[in-house]
């Protein structure tokens, strides 16, 4: 098989091949470190490429194969991890300057997880520094969209969103505190999940917010990410938010369909002020596609969700204020400036201020669960615009109008999930007229990942948006 | 009696302010990086003071979203 048609195989298709012995784990690792080294320097997904060892990982797991002992659907599987997770012996630098030269002498659950399930690690992968959302001057390059290169990638899970997209691995892991796994699933034209609070274990993963930081996976398929999420979740004592319900079974109903079922369009993210024509007519015709299949569709208001952005921010970053403020102290100057002066902001947030924005999490948090009594899943927006131009994210801020502006819509619409600790998926749904890939959030109750799967999955079947390749 | 809303500061911050605070909190603070800075702090507490609903102030700001259930 051609290399360029292997790396864009999904990952169930390349293991069960695998299974078979039809397929070699060495062949593909060979093809994504080929394609890595082909395209990286455009696109700078990586940070780090562990060519050697993911080699030797891929001749061991070819050998345990061939003696029967087979792990699982992720066993010879290629995966590339956001540079937030400590991966032992393996630089691990959070895209920041000041840890560099950071080799962990510990392993995160998540990364401890992957290997355990026999995946092969290709590399570390670019974000935002520290996870913050508008990095201007990145250490390791500037991440670009595999799709037009001009273009950000998302944030801040961006190497994550690249990779797949660009067949530069067969699956990857982002981490969402604001959204940072679904933008840059949409701007990618991915799927990327952010499960519940307490689903994926946070242990030895950088943290931005106690309360919000979530590993969850970034795929090209649905049944990939589901492949994918239950080999991370599940219970770690290591992590006091890890939640000790036993894992679902993800895979197994993803084609029971959607027939019966109600889908809630949020009505006030999808009419939100900035957010496009492109975007807003590709979420409204998911409604047909939905009603073709089977499910009720309804229109949904929810007091609240327009102003969680900046909600989000209130906690968020002062809980990263709290995090870093040791650092800043002694090394503010190897920061970025837009990740600076975000955190010396956050650092001055009055208390009275952060417990406003939390009564309204929980008042947030109390409708999102009410609705989700009638509703099986909430649906809307991803992001605002398919993807900027790099130089307009980069931009210095000008007013608080320009930060009202740029900032409190955009995250509005991603992060009442994160607030609520609520899983959501972002999925392609379509592409603007200049060739922009496009995603649909569909939310679910809480736990309830195999239910958002088991819609994406069928709204994936019935569309082809997913099969697109971008141009690179 | 008109509901007083809490914005945190008194008024929107001045550079001088943001440089006094971060003093006062032991940050050290760039001289180019004042505006932004209170651009993002001034712009934050106008959103959070405008939020208008009626069970905002009757609900607890409880910090954290434990799955009781299952503990």
């Amino acid at each position: 098989m051609p290399s360029n048609e292997l790396i864009y195989l999904p990952a169930h298709e390349l293991g069960a091949r695998m299974r078979r012995r039809d397929l070699s784990p060495v062949e593909v690792v060979d093809a994504y470190l080929a394609r890595i080294e082909d395209i990286d320097s455009k696109v700078r997904a990586y940070i780090t490429v562990c060519g050697d060892q993911a080699r030797a990982q891929a001749r061991d797991a070819e050998a345990a194969i061939s003696k029967g002992d087979y792990l699982g659907p992720l066993h010879g599987i290629p995966v590339a991890v956001k540079d937030q997770f400590d991966t032992a012996g393996i630089r691990t630098t959070m895209a920041s300057r000041i840890f560099s030269d950071n080799v962990p002498d510990g392993e995160s659950t998540v990364t401890a997880r992957l290997k355990a399930a026999g995946t092969i690690l290709l590399g570390k992968l670019n974000m935002t520094e520290f996870a913050f959302g508008d990095t201007r001057d990145f250490v390791f390059g500037t991440p670009r969209n595999p799709w037009n290169l001009d273009r950000i990638p998302g944030s801040s899970s961006a190497g994550s969103g690249i990779a797949p997209s660009a067949g530069m691995t067969a699956v990857a892991i982002g981490e969402d505190t604001g959204g940072s796994v679904r933008l840059p699933a949409a701007m990618c034209g991915i799927v990327g999940l952010r499960p519940t609070t307490g689903r994926t274990s946070r242990y030895r993963s950088f943290p931005m917010c106690w309360s919000m930081d979530t590993a969850g996976p970034m795929t090209r398929t649905v049944r990939d990410c589901a492949n994918l999420l239950a080999v991370i979740a599940g219970h770690d004592p290591n992590d006091p938010l890890s939640s000790p319900r036993p894992v679902d079974d993800y895979s197994s109903n993803l084609d029971a369909g959607v027939q019966g079922m109600k889908v809630g369009y949020l009505h006030q993210l999808i009419n939100l002020e900035g957010v496009d024509e492109d975007t807003r007519n590709a979420v409204d015709a998911t409604r047909d596609v939905f009603q073709s299949l089977g499910a009720e569709t309804a229109d949904v208001n929810i007091p609240l969700l327009e102003l969680a952005g900046p909600i989000y921010i209130a906690i968020g970053d002062s809980d990263a204020a709290d995090t870093h403020e040791s650092l800043l102290r002694q090394r503010h100057r190897d920061y970025d400036v837009a990740t600076r002066t975000r955190l010396m902001a956050s650092s001055l947030i009055p208390a009275s201020l952060y417990h406003r924005a939390q009564r309204a999490r929980q008042l947030l948090r109390k409708r999102l669960i009410e609705t989700l009594e009638e509703f099986d899943v909430l649906v809307g927006p991803v992001v605002s615009t398919p993807a900027p131009e790099i130089k307009e994210v980069q931009r210095v801020f000008v007013s608080e109008a320009d930060v009202r502006n740029r900032i409190f819509g955009a995250r509005s619409l991603t992060t009442p999930f994160n607030l609520a600790g609520l899983p959501a998926i972002s999925i392609p749904c379509g592409f603007s007229g200049d060739g922009l890939p496009i995603g649909l959030q569909i939310a679910g109750r809480a736990f309830d990942e195999a239910t958002v799967l088991r819609v994406s999955a069928a709204y994936e079947g019935a569309t082809d948006w997913h099969t697109r390749r971008p141009p690179i | 009696m008109p509901k007083e809303v809490n914005r945190g500061y008194s008024e929107p911050l001045t550079r001088e302010d943001v440089a006094r605070l971060a003093h006062l909190r032991g940050l050290p603070v760039e001289e180019s990086d004042l505006d932004e800075i209170r651009f993002r702090l001034n712009a934050l507490s106008d959103a959070l003071a405008s939020l208008d609903d009626p069970e905002l102030d009757t609900t607890d700001p409880l910090p954290i979203l434990l799955d009781r259930e299952a503990r």
